[in-house]
């Protein structure tokens, strides 16, 4: 008993070393981010303008903000396509992370290459080359380039053609429209799906193959098997998923919204319009978030 | 009732076989779909503009090229710029990769006072998007001279705060404490410091997990231009170069040695060495990638990332 006392207060003075460990992080945000959070705030509330030797605060009060809510037209129209895109993307990237997660889960020949190749977007499409691509084609539609760009159109078309004959008029416009633009730009799903299919990857394996033997054991089949031990076991990572394509979308570059608040920044005369937008489209993407919780934490099973 | 068991069973084997074909198709036809962008930069980037707009040649050049290589080469500056770039993404990938750990291991750990709140700032650390940090960032370097160099980079890596970092941490907690409490129990007792524990154990242990700190953040710095050129002042990188490409040719037309009939024969060269420039920067990338890239399954194997 006193010998469990006594390595208890061992491990208890070593645990306030941890401080030490995580001191770096510490300091580190309230320097790089606590201050520039408070810093954003306050520029929301001003103009800037960059002098010799730093800058000035002119006040501008809520001017910035009822700018772009009020007087902005641009902004609504902005905010609503980044929020169409951000669904749009959550809907059909963590399904699609899901299932190649559990094909590449299982063991087959080549699964190391597979998977090799699977996560090869993660680099290829980052950063500037996803810049560099988004201008190609661009480039490609604006030089009215024959190949290219009337083929991504002819994909488009066509896909919305074979869609719309295999329904005929039975589903409504909107969702063969979906349908249509999700299979035509399935490359652009692949190269958004490199983490999430990572993270399922790594969900998987977290769960016990025993769990499989015994149920099959007792008689149950494959589709029984994922419908009452893989996808309920998964759901945390569902959850991850989500909350990460959701945040993914709207801070990407491609985003509308991102690339006027870039414009406005880069241009170095907006700062404050640009830090305003940023925070009310902070506050919303906040707002998703939190409804995304609300609706899955309670339907997730923990195991701990 | 024999009879019944074996139709079932072939039942059984036939949809076997179809999920296999399948599998197989599906996994195929992702990885095109994948490679087939890369393939297509590479049989582009052999070609002479006149290649690319003559309707007989379809993926392999007619006339094959490697002129377009020494263009790149030369307007991306390339052996100077891959040097620089190499020693930026290699410097914020370490500092990263250890003050992640470092961070990680200290939330994973110990149970001090006030573990659970302080991880909120981490959380919070993740969700503000970038944006929002990177102008006051820019103005504080810039007010006390950081700005010009690598300083700001270093400032970031070493605090865990450069941008990302927040996953990265969440990845080494996911990792060490996956470990049982009792081997640092074990070692305290045997009067090891945790220090010691740290270094001597964890660091060792952890090792596949910091590979995959390190190659996300090498790649992402790679291809960063958002941000990179903000802090590094003039500092060259790869990223910069290939983005200001479309601006760098049309200005210094050497134009290859080619005399452009039309407008349309200077975008097709354009765009044939945008892919052999944009080929010269991800090559590194792959190497990177197919020697660490045993690491990186293993160690989210392990890490699960989250428990």
């Amino acid at each position: 008993m006193s010998g469990k006392g006594k390595k208890h207060d061992l491990m208890v003075r070593r645990d306030r070393i941890g401080y030490a460990f995580i001191a770096p992080f510490l300091v580190g945000f309230l320097l790089f981010v606590g201050i520039p959070i408070i810093q954003s705030i306050v520029f929301s509330f001003h103009n800037i303008q960059i002098v010799e030797s730093g800058y000035t605060l002119v006040p501008r009060g809520a001017e910035n903000y009822r700018y772009i809510l009020l007087v902005n037209t641009a902004f609504r129209q902005k905010m609503l396509e980044s929020f169409q895109m951000t669904i749009r993307d959550t809907l059909i990237v963590v399904p699609f992370s899901f299932f190649s997660a559990l094909i590449l889960h299982r063991s087959f020949h080549g699964r190391t290459l597979a998977r090799a190749v699977f996560f090869l977007p993660v680099i290829v499409s980052s950063g500037v080359f996803a810049v560099m691509d988004s201008n190609s084609i661009m480039n490609m539609v604006l030089s009215r380039d024959p190949a290219a760009g009337a083929g991504a159109m002819e994909a488009t078309d066509s896909a919305l053609a074979f869609v719309n004959a295999l329904f005929a008029g039975s589903l409504p416009d909107e969702i063969t429209q979906f349908v249509a633009a999700a299979t035509s730009n399935i490359s652009g799903i692949v190269s958004k799906s490199g983490i999430q299919i990572l993270i399922f990857l790594g969900g998987l394996n977290t769960i016990s193959p025993s769990i499989y033997e015994s149920s099959n054991i007792e008689g149950a089949t494959a589709w029984v098997n994922f419908w009452k031990i893989t996808f309920p076991m998964s759901g945390p990572y569902i959850l991850l998923n989500v909350v990460y394509t959701v945040i993914d979308s709207f801070t990407n570059i491609n985003n509308p919204l991102i690339q006027s608040i870039w414009n406005d920044l880069t241009g170095l005369k907006n700062f404050g319009v640009a830090s305003a937008t940023a925070w009310v489209y902070f506050i919303m993407i906040f707002a998703v978030l939190g409804v995304t919780f609300a609706l899955f934490s309670r339907k997730v099973y923990y195991r701990e | 009732m024999n009879e019944r068991m074996r139709r079932l069973l072939t039942r059984r084997r036939l949809v076997q076989a179809l999920l296999k074909i399948f599998r197989f198709v599906f996994i195929l036809s992702i990885c095109y779909i994948i490679i087939s962008p890369l393939l297509n930069k590479i049989s582009m980037s052999f070609m002479t503009p006149t290649d690319l707009y003559d309707r007989t040649v379809k993926t392999i050049p007619k006339h094959f090229t490697l002129a377009n290589y020494a263009d790149a080469v030369k307007y991306l500056d390339y052996f100077r710029s891959i040097g620089t770039t190499t020693l930026l993404c290699t410097m914020t990938g370490l500092l990263q990769a250890l003050s992640c750990a470092v961070v990680g291991y200290g939330f994973a750990r110990f149970r001090f006072r006030g573990n659970k709140v302080l991880f909120v700032l981490v959380v919070i650390f993740m969700v503000v998007p970038t944006q929002i940090l990177l102008t006051p960032q820019y103005l504080n370097f810039k007010s006390f001279g950081l700005i010009n160099g690598l300083t700001p980079f270093v400032l970031l890596g070493m605090t865990a705060t450069a941008p990302r970092c927040g996953l990265y941490i969440f990845l080494a907690r996911q990792y060490y404490r996956g470990i049982p409490r009792e081997i640092d129990e074990a070692a305290a007792i045997d009067g090891a410091g945790p220090l010691q524990v740290f270094t001597r154990i964890m660091l060792r242990s952890g090792l596949p997990t910091m590979v995959t700190i390190f190659l996300f953040s090498f790649v992402w710095q790679w291809a960063e231009n958002s941000y990179t050129p903000l802090f590094a002042g003039s500092y060259p990188t790869l990223a910069r170069t290939l983005q200001s490409l479309g601006y760098d040719v049309q200005t210094k037309v050497g134009g290859g040695g080619y005399s452009f009939v039309s407008p349309a024969d200077f975008e097709a060269y354009q765009s044939i060495i945008f892919a052999a420039s944009t080929l010269l920067v991800i090559l590194p990338l792959l190497l990177v990638y197919v020697l660490c890239q045993r690491f990186f399954v293993q160690s989210i194997e392990q890490t699960g990332i989250v428990g």
